[in-house]
């Protein structure tokens, strides 16, 4: 199976969601181009990449779904924005969280049976479909 | 071509993460149970058809997912799909970090991070409707890529980013609001003064 998967860089990840961005408050206004509503902090000019673009590829960061490039920038941002590093950490906490609270052992009694029934399983076919 | 006289070998050991899974798909430790076993011997039995040397936990979620939804959707309860034209990217975390109070040096995002218990994450993730449930799962729990959940699903690329874009959304969406009714968050929750000297 190829590792690669199709760029999401062009329009971030979503599909017939309308308007960019939509970080903001007021994400709703109709015709805004990855403005000054999209960014967190205010001070994107002071910044390799505005917040707007960092936010919008937050997903794809964390999915290790984008570019080496585009994480390098987004280290970078990170580590100088404030906000951003906030946002990015609590996505990243809630994720552990989710992956934490769902995962659990399966029960002994589930092994057994699936042991069991594969050794039937076995038994029955003797070894026919193994050529 | 692979041996089934391996497959318990391989396989075996995959078993917390399908189990794990299969409880959040049918929402019942039975069903899971059944599932899983059911996904096992499907497995077993096409093993023949697995290729050596590929991903062999792709494969066995691909069973799981099929399994699913062959033989236990008819069953489930379907949620209701959500409306999500009104949530935004990162929602709970603008719903703690933008709301009144929450003040200087406080946390607010962690602190809720610490209320919300396992019930709340489970029964959230249990809300989503299947598809986005399904994405998420295998995203955020079992971290496949999106090419993996692509083959897993049997859907595009982009279909994978779209569903879980709304997934995400849906979940943090469920979150907040299991949050304010157990009054962990929102106007009913008073956040405990801090010790003062």
């Amino acid at each position: 199976m190829s590792e690669r998967t199709e760029s999401n860089e062009a329009s971030g990840p979503r599909e017939g969601d309308a308007g960019g961005g939509g970080v903001a408050d007021g994400g709703t206004s109709p015709a805004t181009v990855a403005g000054p509503s999209d960014r967190v902090c205010g001070e994107a000019a002071s910044h390799h990449l505005d917040c707007g673009s960092a936010l919008r590829d937050l997903y794809g960061y964390l999915d290790g779904e984008i570019t080496e490039e585009r994480r390098a920038g987004i280290r970078v941002h990170i580590e100088e924005c404030g906000p951003c590093l906030e946002a990015f950490d609590f996505e990243v906490e809630l994720r552990q969280l989710v992956a934490r609270t769902c995962q659990c052992d399966a029960p002994d009694a589930l092994r057994e049976r699936v042991a069991q029934a594969l050794r039937e399983c076995e038994d029955d076919t003797g070894g026919e479909e193994g050529g | 071509m692979a041996d089934q006289a391996d497959f318990a070998d391989l396989a075996m050991p995959l078993m917390s993460s399908l189990y794990s899974a299969a409880l959040r798909m049918t929402r019942n430790p039975s069903d899971a149970e059944d599932l899983v076993q059911e996904a096992y011997l499907r497995a077993y039995r096409g093993f023949g058809g697995f290729t050596e040397g590929t991903n062999l936990k792709a494969w066995m979620y691909r069973i799981l997912t099929n399994t699913f939804i062959n033989s236990y959707r008819a069953k489930q309860r379907r949620p209701t799909e959500t409306d999500l034209d009104d949530v935004e990217d990162l929602y709970l975390y603008h719903r703690v970090h933008d709301a009144p109070g929450n003040g200087l040096g406080t946390s607010a995002e962690d602190d809720l991070m610490s209320r919300l218990g396992d019930a709340e994450i489970t029964e959230a993730l249990e809300s989503l409707s299947e598809n986005f449930r399904i994405a998420v799962l295998l995203a955020d729990v079992e971290g496949f890529s999106y090419a993996e959940i692509a083959e897993i699903l049997d859907i595009p690329i982009g279909t994978v980013m779209s569903r879980l874009h709304r997934g995400r959304k849906a979940l943090q969406k469920a979150l907040y609001e299991f949050a304010v009714d157990r009054g962990l968050a929102g106007e009913r929750f008073v956040p405990k003064e801090p010790a003062s000297s």
